[in-house]
């Protein structure tokens, strides 16, 4: 964000709401503009988080997801259609997003985070989103955007019940700190309603907002935690390992 | 021995079929009381708090009132307060 453009007359317009935000205004919209997200996956949470930002105004977007859309995509994977059964995912991602937001640059990605691809897609953004379901991508963001100092916005979900928190690299603890161990027996697939991916998506979007405009206080070193069958909800102050073997525990 | 609540979030729920029961224990650490919880209900939740060699798996984290607990601080248990399990969960 060396090169700030600053904002055009079209998108003064269609920003005008959110910039009469206390604490957000017209510098904030413009540090949107001129920022970049990564965000992976695009399914049910990632899909949400995606559009909240695109509608919000973020300049670029880092998306990276493989596959082909299945029929059971579609019950929370909100940029996926229909139509576009059997097609790429990431392609539908494109297309949802740009009728929303023409002016947003996407870098596609059609597949998902691996070894090879994480240290590029990182290096890309100013700040990720984890929304993957296998905890093998998910440890390779943190490991990554640990490594280059990068924020990390965790987002995680299950049944009814949802689990937030953002990660700045030397001052929180990190994802392995949480937890540092690989569940054993953990599936892509599990229950879940498109609603709960919904709620989550919304608010991990707006951390990335709160992160990138330095508005309100962000889940730094807290976990949201909150559980749709009952509505009961906690904010957990979270520690970091002092022996945690990504971040040490700084 | 005292009676406490144990409250189960995701996975841990799911294997023990119920998100709130009661527990007895005399345990100092949150070892302790995961080991007599592991013991006292189904297999299939204890293979979620335990590690194949019998010690804890770190993965579980662990609060009351708000505050994460420490695997190896003492625990001041009373009768009656809760302790909520998180199993790692992700998206999707």
């Amino acid at each position: 964000m060396s090169n700030i453009i600053p904002l055009s007359e079209e998108e003064k317009a269609t920003y005008e709401w959110q910039m009469t935000v206390p604490g957000f205004g017209e510098k904030g919209q413009e540090i949107l503009k001129n920022s970049t997200v990564m965000i992976s996956r695009c399914g049910g949470l990632g899909s949400v988080v995606a559009y909240e930002l695109a509608a919000a105004g973020i300049g670029k977007m880092v998306l990276a997801h493989g596959g082909n859309i299945k029929y059971s995509d579609l019950n929370r994977q909100l940029l996926m259609t229909h139509d576009a059964l059997g097609t790429p995912r990431i392609d539908s991602v494109e297309k949802r997003l740009k009728e929303l937001n023409p002016r947003l640059e996407i870098v596609k990605v059609a597949e998902n985070v691996t070894e090879e691809n994480v240290i590029d897609l990182v290096e890309q953004s100013d700040i990720i989103v984890d929304s993957a379901p296998l905890f093998k991508e998910r440890y390779l963001m943190n490991r990554e955007a640990v490594r280059q100092n990068k924020p990390l916005v965790e987002c995680a979900m299950y049944e009814l019940q949802s689990q937030l928190t953002t990660i700045i690299p030397g001052k929180t603890p990190c994802l392995s700190c949480i937890y540092p161990d690989t569940p054993d027996g953990w599936k892509r697939q599990f229950p879940v309603f498109g609603a709960v991916s919904g709620s989550l998506g919304c608010m991990a979007a707006m951390e990335v907002i709160k992160v990138l405009s330095k508005l309100g206080e962000p889940l730094y070193s807290k976990l949201h935690t909150y559980d749709l069958r009952d509505m009961s909800t906690h904010t957990i102050k979270i520690l970091k390992n002092k022996n945690c073997p990504i971040c040490g525990g700084k | 021995m005292i009676n406490i609540q144990i409250k189960l979030w995701g996975q841990l729920k799911k294997a023990e079929g119920s998100a709130n029961i009661s527990l007895k224990t005399d345990g100092l650490t949150l070892e302790d009381v995961i080991k007599d919880l592991s013991q006292s209900k189904n297999a299939d939740l204890a293979d979620l708090l335990l590690n194949v060699d019998g010690s804890c798996r770190h993965s579980i984290l662990a609060f009351q009132d708000d505050e994460q607990i420490e695997w190896c601080k003492e625990l001041n248990l009373k009768t009656g307060i809760t302790i909520s399990l998180m199993s790692p969960i992700a998206g999707g």
